[in-house]
């Protein structure tokens, strides 16, 4: 009788770690490669300046302005590594942005092997709330200018309505732009063909980023436009996900008709685009990113976003659907 | 104040009660005749969605009943139900996360239970059915109380499974907890602590009520 | 035709293994043995209540259980009543309630079968306590109302389990004369589980002993205890002296023959006036039996033994003496013999000699006083 009250309290035991360990999502680390090939190569970076205008009623207009142009350029000898002190710089970027920047942590590890980066991918909302909150934080990619405006303090105060300062003045850049699509499962069950098609009674169920994720804003902007937002909050056709990784998992699992995604999330779960959204529906989808004034790291944090502006990972972001923003 | 969470909940959480009093009493009924190795190895299994962690209870359920998984493509098939994103879906998570509670507490109420009296009413001449019914419930029925209560308030706060399963479609699937995790996301903070208040309120009626029914439990007994 | 029960049956437990064979007619048949040695789970699988592995059991020529042709007859259709050490009184129902359950199935007509059971009540001295809930009855009548129950199902056979265990005193030898002027009544079979053998002396006609889950042959009440063949039937009778023992065939070189046992641990050989079975392991000698020897003695007295008082008890109405043999091998209390008498006798023995702790005693026994034994 003990023998077995034993084993099974073993076997809830392992369950409850397994339980554990399957339900620690976040804090994902990027992959080491082996450093000590001693792989050589040469990256120099150089300064971007980008400037930009937002339109469209629900975004905020805020002209960004990066100074101080810099210029690092980093050696390495030949069969020699430079050994510099480890760091760990931490990134809290948008969950759209999980694959991409996941492959690039894995490049930047062979170009400075020193640097290790740990991400936290979420919806902008939300890591906007635990920076705020007191996080420990290097850098901040957002999937929409309002959430880094609500934390830079040189941004508008009808959107900073808190005072937040935590954006290192001048790190903050546009860095790729997106495109809101709608998609749908695996041969379009319910014959969705276009945003137009989801004021009619083909679309039973829809899934959308509630207001707080930055690709719900955009939605809730492309039907209002539509002018059929009112009538599916009516016949309670909206279902809502907590963050866009969320959204496209309803729709790759065909619990709903269609959701309203990212380019770039379509592309990554293999889903179908029917429809896309133009600029005169919900504005251009601009990621800036920026270091964070409250890093302990940040001449390692600057070097890392001038890293994100070069070809290497251009060309990894334009893999996904992502375009450059320049 | 839309009111359909409220309605959703308190529906979800009775319809699930009711699947696990029966179920609960019949598999700790039934079970505890078995042989050792099968009680203890049914024990195990019949335990696990109290253990774990209700998310991880969610996507095994979403294994199942999702719309591209086995049974849920059988059910689209054969009757056009979808299982999963529809207010019945919360009660498959209520009902499985609740159903351990009754289980247990049933279990223990019964191996409690004297014998004796069974086998009396036997001898009797007293059908099985109404010896369970007329005998070994009322006796057991502090426990079975204790169970049913417990099931149905963890059937009315359930998170976890039911926002896998039921998604928060506001009017259909939302139901009080899942309303106000979303109602905090946007901000809406006024709007989230009148739901709070809502649900302390009946969790403070449902506790009154156990309390009553137990006062008179005991001055019966005397 | 003759009210008979047949039972033989086997069931298997991790510590135990229950083998019990036998057979009742009418009257009341005594299960004789101590706590744990299956005696209840006899009556349980006879009642039906409990599966037996193996075996048969029969009542008047009807088979309950068989497990060679596959039949198990549930309890509902076998018609017994047991009654057991708690009465099993349903506490959730009304006295009167409890009473009717017996009923459900037999007398379907409300009406008739209160006023059955109001008869019933009436006549075990049950009235005006319909209302009440078996927690507020006394022990008696608790008792009182689940026999009632019992004997409204008009069973074909009565069983009772320890009936008087949870009482004693006055209350119990009330109890008790009340329930062999029931038992006179019915005209079934009855078997009567008790680890008492005076309430078995008293209640029983025959009995059957019960020793670790095997039982011994039924044999009349008063050749058990006078005549007991096994060393646990002995004991259940009440006897308090014991020695291991073997047939005596030499003593002191020379042929015996039949009649000598050699008391292994009381080291002394003694006669029994009767052949000795090859098979005895120990002799019994119950303490009445074991006589003072206070003066001088005859030269033919037979099975005298030396000994030394170890301890003097005083009982109620007895003078109980502990003495040990002079030639016993181990000075273990389990070889002390143990002598019953009256006070006054042994007032007497202390007027002619020494009786203190310590001091010789001689005692003697009657050869047909020792009780051969097997285990």
């Amino acid at each position: 009788m003990m023998k077995r009250r034993r084993a099974a309290a073993v076997m809830m035991a392992a369950m409850m770690t397994a339980g554990a360990l399957a339900g620690c999502q976040s804090g994902q680390k990027a992959a080491d490669t082996g450093a000590g090939s001693g792989a050589q190569s040469q990256a120099v970076q150089e300064s971007t300046e980008a400037v930009q205008e937002s339109a469209g009623a629900a975004q905020s207009q805020t002209v960004q302005e990066s100074t101080g142009a810099e210029q690092s350029q980093a050696v390495q000898e030949n069969g020699e590594a430079v050994q510099k002190e480890s760091v760990e710089l931490i990134v809290f970027a948008a969950a759209s942005m999980t694959e991409t920047l996941t492959e690039i942590a894995q490049m930047y590890k062979e170009i400075r092997p020193e640097v290790e980066i740990i991400y936290t991918f979420d919806s902008s909302g939300t890591l906007k709330t635990q920076i705020q909150e007191g996080a420990d934080c290097d850098i901040f990619i957002s999937a929409a200018q309002k959430q880094m405006n609500q934390l830079d303090i040189s941004a508008d105060p009808s959107v900073n309505t808190e005072g937040l300062d935590f954006v290192l003045e001048g790190s903050r850049f546009n860095l790729v732009e997106n495109k809101v699509v709608l998609a749908v499962p695996d041969n379009n069950p319910a014959g969705i063909t276009s945003y137009e098609d989801l004021g009619t009674d083909k679309l039973n169920l829809i899934c959308l980023g509630n207001d707080d994720v930055p690709v719900g804003a955009y939605s809730i902007e492309i039907l209002t436009t539509l002018g059929i937002l009112e009538q599916l909050e009516n016949d309670s056709k909206i279902t809502y996900g907590s963050n866009v990784k969320e959204v496209t998992t309803q729709v790759k699992e065909a619990s709903v008709d269609c959701g309203i995604i990212y380019a770039t999330d379509a592309f990554s779960a293999g889903l179908t685009v029917v429809d896309e959204a133009e600029e005169d529906q919900c504005g251009q989808v601009i990621y800036p990113a920026a270091v964070l004034n409250i890093s302990k790291h940040q001449e390692e944090a600057r070097d890392f976003l001038d890293y994100l502006t070069t070809d290497d990972c251009g060309a990894v972001f334009e893999s996904v659907g992502f375009s450059i923003a320049r | 104040m839309d009111w359909y969470p409220l309605y959703n909940s308190l529906r979800i959480a009775l319809i699930s009660s009711v699947i696990v009093f029966f179920t609960g009493i019949f598999a700790a009924y039934y079970i505890a005749r078995l042989n050792r190795v099968v009680k203890g190895i049914l024990d195990v299994i019949l335990t696990l969605p109290m253990v774990l962690p209700p998310t991880v209870v969610g996507y095994f359920l979403l294994l199942l009943l999702g719309a591209k998984r086995p049974v849920g493509m059988w059910f689209q098939e054969q009757f056009g139900i979808k299982l999963v994103m529809t207010w019945y879906s919360g009660i498959f998570a209520a009902a499985v996360v609740a159903f351990p509670l009754m289980y247990r507490t049933a279990r223990g109420a019964f191996e409690s239970f004297d014998e004796t009296l069974a086998y009396s009413g036997q001898t009797l001449g007293l059908s099985n059915t109404y010896i369970f019914w007329r005998i070994r419930m009322p006796a057991c029925r502090q426990g079975i109380l204790a169970g049913a209560v417990l099931s149905f308030a963890r059937a009315l706060g359930e998170y976890g499974a039911t926002s896998m399963l039921a998604g928060y479609t506001p009017g259909r699937t939302a139901t009080i907890s899942t309303t106000v995790y979303q109602l905090w996301r946007t901000d809406n903070e006024a709007l989230a602590f009148q739901w709070v208040v809502v649900n302390v309120m009946i969790s403070a009626v449902v506790l009154l009520t156990v309390n009553m029914l137990e006062e008179k439990n005991r001055k019966e007994r005397r | 035709m003759t009210m008979s029960l047949y039972v033989d049956i086997e069931k298997d437990f991790r510590s135990f293994h229950l083998s019990t064979r036998f057979e009742a007619g009418q009257g009341v048949m005594g299960i004789l043995g101590a706590s744990g040695c299956g005696k209840s789970m006899t009556l349980r699988c006879v009642a039906g209540v409990v599966k037996p592995d193996r075996g048969k059991i029969e009542l008047d020529g009807v088979t309950w259980f068989d497990s060679e042709r596959g039949i198990d007859l549930p309890p509902q259709k076998r018609r017994v009543g047991l009654l057991f050490q708690n009465y099993a009184l349903f506490p959730n129902m009304t006295v009167e309630k409890n009473l009717m359950a017996g009923l459900r199935t037999v007398e379907k007509d409300k009406k008739k079968a209160r006023a059955v059971v109001a008869e019933m009540m009436e006549r075990f001295c049950l009235t005006g306590l319909e209302r009440h809930r078996p927690s507020q009855l006394s022990g008696g009548q608790q008792q009182r109302a689940a026999l009632a129950r019992i004997l409204l199902t008009k069973p074909g056979l009565l069983m009772l389990d320890e009936p008087f265990s949870a009482l004693d005193g006055y209350l119990r030898w009330k109890l008790e004369m009340e329930l062999m002027d029931i038992l006179r009544g019915f005209s079934g079979t009855t078997l009567f589980v008790s680890h008492s053998r005076d309430e078995i002396y008293r209640i029983c006609d025959r009995v059957c002993v019960m020793d670790n889950g095997k039982s011994t042959p039924v044999a009349p009440v008063k050749t058990m205890f006078e005549e007991p063949k096994t060393l646990a039937a002995c004991m259940l009778s009440g006897c308090k002296n014991y020695s291991g023992a073997e047939a005596d065939v030499k003593k002191n070189g020379e042929e015996q023959g039949d009649g000598w046992v050699w008391a292994k641990d009381w080291g002394v050989s003694l006669n029994c006036r009767r052949r000795v079975p090859e098979n005895i392991t120990h002799i019994g000698v119950r303490s009445h039996y074991i006589h003072l020897i206070s003066g001088d003695l005859r030269k033919d007295t037979q099975n005298v033994m030396e000994c030394r008082i170890r301890r003097i008890v005083e009982d109620v109405f007895n003078m109980v003496v502990m003495v040990s043999s002079v030639n016993a091998v181990s000075d273990s209390s389990n070889a002390w013999l143990r002598l019953e008498m009256p006070k006054e006798q042994w007032e007497a023995y202390k007027e002619i000699a020494s009786g203190k702790v310590g001091d010789r005693i001689r005692v003697r026994i009657d050869p047909q006083d020792i009780l051969l034994l097997t285990s």
